[in-house]
């Protein structure tokens, strides 16, 4: 303002020389035009005043609105109770569904052509499971999760097949996932830390069927059963992830028990899991881990069962094209030897091993082709003779119509070693899975 | 035996300040700002690849032990990295979790685009953003913003330094601000120029920098284009005048090409990211890369 009037200022004065140069005492035109002058250098002033109390005026709106946004940010809490405004309908309409769980439902439906016309779960389509996962958190530092399965399946025994609808709590726990050093406890009903497979439900299984081995020893869904999972992040001069889990849970194992001895046995089963991590570059890792279990099959504390598992996971992503192409690897070898009381009486000690090796290369931006190898024994002598065994050979090919919609096709060849005969199967399989409602999270190796 | 107390005393004695603040950012646009920001003062790690889309990272175990050395975590919020939420509860610390110290959400403070209304929330709109478009970071001008909130964070972590963070930020805002001139007048005089994208995630930059995008290569964000899309997505560009597809580096190539080839100009690849390529180095190297891509492409194409 002060250059600007002194400019003004200046002017006039250069004028008024001009005109006292020019010999005139002051013209009437130049008179005027002085006094035009002087106006207008006013005006400006005038101007410049007006300019400085909008400024300061902006100003003052640019500090209010950054009290708002540090308020916003929590930075401030007598700004943040001043920028909310009350209604006054809150208290009287209550919290309503704000604070329900996140809910997510899977569904998972299937069909079958099967060479073995005998067998009722084939040749038919089939409602493979609808799951009803909520979630949220309870404190700062534990969740909830409630994890509902309901579907339906063929019972065969003998000739004569039955409609079963099943309707259980496949996982239903709460998890303290910070807790002083380091640790994590989950209590309830969970997927118990054995291996790698046993920890995918159904729907995320990177193909139609769940390795033989998996059923074979830990049940036709895996093991899930009740009790406490404590996590220790190993602490390692290597600054590498080593992950301990130690759970104390029932030995029934749930309803369908393989290697338990089901309600009537002796409690409590103890499972430990080791899991070493380590990247290979930025686009690869590979993940080994090592699992223990050790239970009961009868209300007798000598009828003991021992399952030793290992795994190993391998993933490469093109670091060209990341979400284009992919190569996973992954293999798990169970080992048991567990004492099977007999119900006409009698106890026989069995061993057993199982183990399946699984390639899955992407080929596409949303499709994956899948071959797996499968050989298991079976622990439990209910239905088997300890010489008994099968394997299979499965190739699928996924493909992603969205992240929450997916069409797999699966081939399986599968080969009966029982009661000293053999039987061959060929199936072949469809599946339709999609998730609907919150984003799920899924284990971060599985396709996504 | 006095001056062994007097060193079990001072070992025990908590620490004031931080030697030097450990952040972990989720992307590499993240980690640049904070080391513009934090100087010599922060050690900085960053999760995910500059190629990579930051909506499919795999949170590996390996990440969980980089957080639980951190002392700030950085993300980009809202639902755009899907796979945080997760690592932060592997992480078992305290001080990581959202509404602790080291804990910091860039989109606060940010005016977001795109914000859906309730009745627009639906898969049926394919794999939309809940809370809005996530990709702020695009407009130079939400930089300066992320960064003035970056600096507020490194504060509250390492409150010695508070005034050095602040006099960073400060010579970060007026570089870019210069900057911004500089871009705006190199792409100015080519007037809006329409373009097709393959995913809505230019938004912001779009608006910044004089582009209007009338088509997009995917029909819905998340579901791959059919043919009869395609066809459609070359007809609303031919339709609008428009010649350029702008993709990303992990947007599929393939139809890309074929779309703007068939509308009869030309795709050009655009940093999303820093380290998006070898050559984007930095925030400022991110625009300057897209602001000189986009110029050969208007030279080639006569706009």
């Amino acid at each position: 303002m002060v250059r600007v009037a002194s400019f003004g200022v200046v002017c006039i004065a250069l004028l008024g020389a001009a005109d006292v140069a020019l010999g005139g005492t002051g013209t009437p035109a130049m008179g005027e035009l002085l006094e035009e002058m002087r106006r207008m250098s006013e005006r400006v002033e005038v101007l410049e005043e007006e300019r400085e109390v909008d400024q300061s005026r902006i100003r003052e709106l640019e500090d209010h609105l950054a009290r708002l946004e540090s308020s916003s940010r929590g930075g401030n809490e007598a700004d943040a109770v001043s920028a909310g405004w009350s209604d006054g309908l809150a208290t009287a309409l209550g919290q309503g569904n704000l604070l329900n769980p996140e809910i997510t439902v899977f569904g998972d439906l299937g069909g079958s052509l099967s060479t073995d016309g005998d067998d009722k779960r084939f040749n038919r389509f089939n409602l493979r499971e609808f799951e009803l996962d909520f979630r949220a958190a309870v404190t700062p530092w534990a969740d909830g999760a409630l994890i509902v399965a309901a579907g339906e399946h063929i019972e065969q025994e003998g000739g004569e097949a039955e409609i079963h609808t099943h309707f259980h709590v496949e996982e239903g726990y709460l998890n303290f996932h910070t807790l002083p050093y380091d640790l994590a406890l989950k209590a309830g009903k969970f997927r118990a830390a054995f291996g790698r497979n046993n920890l995918l439900h159904t729907h995320d299984l990177p193909q139609v069927t769940r390795p033989l081995a998996v059923e074979a020893f830990l049940g036709p869904e895996g093991l899930m059963t009740i009790g406490g999972s404590l996590g220790w992040i190993v602490p390692n001069p290597w600054e590498r992830y080593v992950e301990l889990i130690a759970e104390v849970v029932n030995s029934d194992g749930g309803e369908e028990s393989q290697i338990f001895g089901g309600a009537n046995a002796k409690n409590p089963a103890l499972i430990s899991h080791l899991k070493l991590f380590e990247d290979i570059g930025d686009w690869s890792f590979l993940e080994v881990g090592g699992s223990f279990l050790f239970g009961h099959t009868s209300d007798d504390a000598d009828s003991r069962a021992y399952l030793l598992g290992l795994d190993g996971t391998y993933l490469w992503r093109d670091p060209k094209k990341p979400d284009f192409r992919s190569l996973l690897l992954q293999g798990e070898l169970f080992w048991a030897t567990n004492d099977w009381e007999f119900e006409e009486g009698g106890v026989e000690r069995n061993d057993s091993i199982g183990f399946y090796a699984l390639g899955q290369y992407q080929f596409a931006e949303n499709w994956y082709a899948g071959l797996r190898y499968d050989y298991t024994e079976y622990p439990n002598l209910e239905y088997h003779d300890g010489d008994d065994s099968e394997w299979a050979l499965s190739s699928s090919i996924s493909w992603y119509l969205s992240e929450f919609l997916r069409l797999r096709l699966e081939y399986q060849h599968r080969r009966f070693e029982w009661f000293g005969d053999h039987e061959d199967q060929d199936n072949l399989m469809l599946q339709l899975s999609f998730a609907i409602g919150a984003h799920p999270a899924h284990p971060y190796w599985v396709n996504r | 035996m006095r001056w062994f107390l007097i060193a079990i005393v001072i070992l025990l004695e908590p620490t004031a300040s931080v030697a030097v603040v450990r952040v972990v950012t989720t992307t590499p646009t993240h980690a640049d700002l904070v080391r513009k920001v934090g100087g010599d003062h922060v050690e900085v790690e960053c999760l995910m690849r500059g190629p990579e889309n930051p909506h499919n990272v795999i949170p590996k175990p390996s990440f969980i032990i980089k957080l639980r050395k951190s002392d700030l975590f950085v993300h980009t919020g809202l639902d755009a990295e899907p796979w945080v939420p997760v690592l932060l509860k592997s992480a078992r610390k305290e001080h990581l979790l959202p509404g602790a110290r080291g804990y910091l959400d860039l989109s606060r403070g940010i005016a977001l685009k795109e914000v859906p209304k309730r009745g627009e929330l639906s898969r049926a709109q394919g794999d939309i953003h809940v809370y809005g478009n996530p990709h702020y970071a695009l407009d130079p001008l939400n930089g300066i913003r992320m960064a003035r909130t970056i600096a507020e964070a490194l504060a509250r972590v390492d409150a010695d330094h508070a005034e050095v963070f602040e006099a960073n930020y400060e010579a970060f805002a007026r570089r870019m601000h210069q900057l911004v001139g500089k871009w705006l007048s190199l792409l100015e005089p080519h007037g809006t120029v329409p373009v097709a994208t393959y995913h809505r995630s230019w938004s912001y930059f779009m608006d910044r920098f004089y582009l209007e995008q009338v088509a997009e290569v995917e029909p819905k964000p998340g579901i791959a284009p059919g043919p009869k899309h395609l066809t459609d997505c070359v007809a609303r560009m031919k339709a609008h005048g428009a010649r350029i597809v702008i993709l990303t580096t992990f947007s599929n190539e393939k139809n890309g090409r074929l779309v703007a080839q068939r509308a009869g100009g030309k795709a050009v690849i655009l940093a999303q990211e820093v380290h998006a390529f070898p050559e984007v180095d930095s925030y400022e190297e991110l625009f300057e890369y897209n602001a000189q891509a986009l110029l050969a492409v208007y030279q080639e194409l006569g706009i």
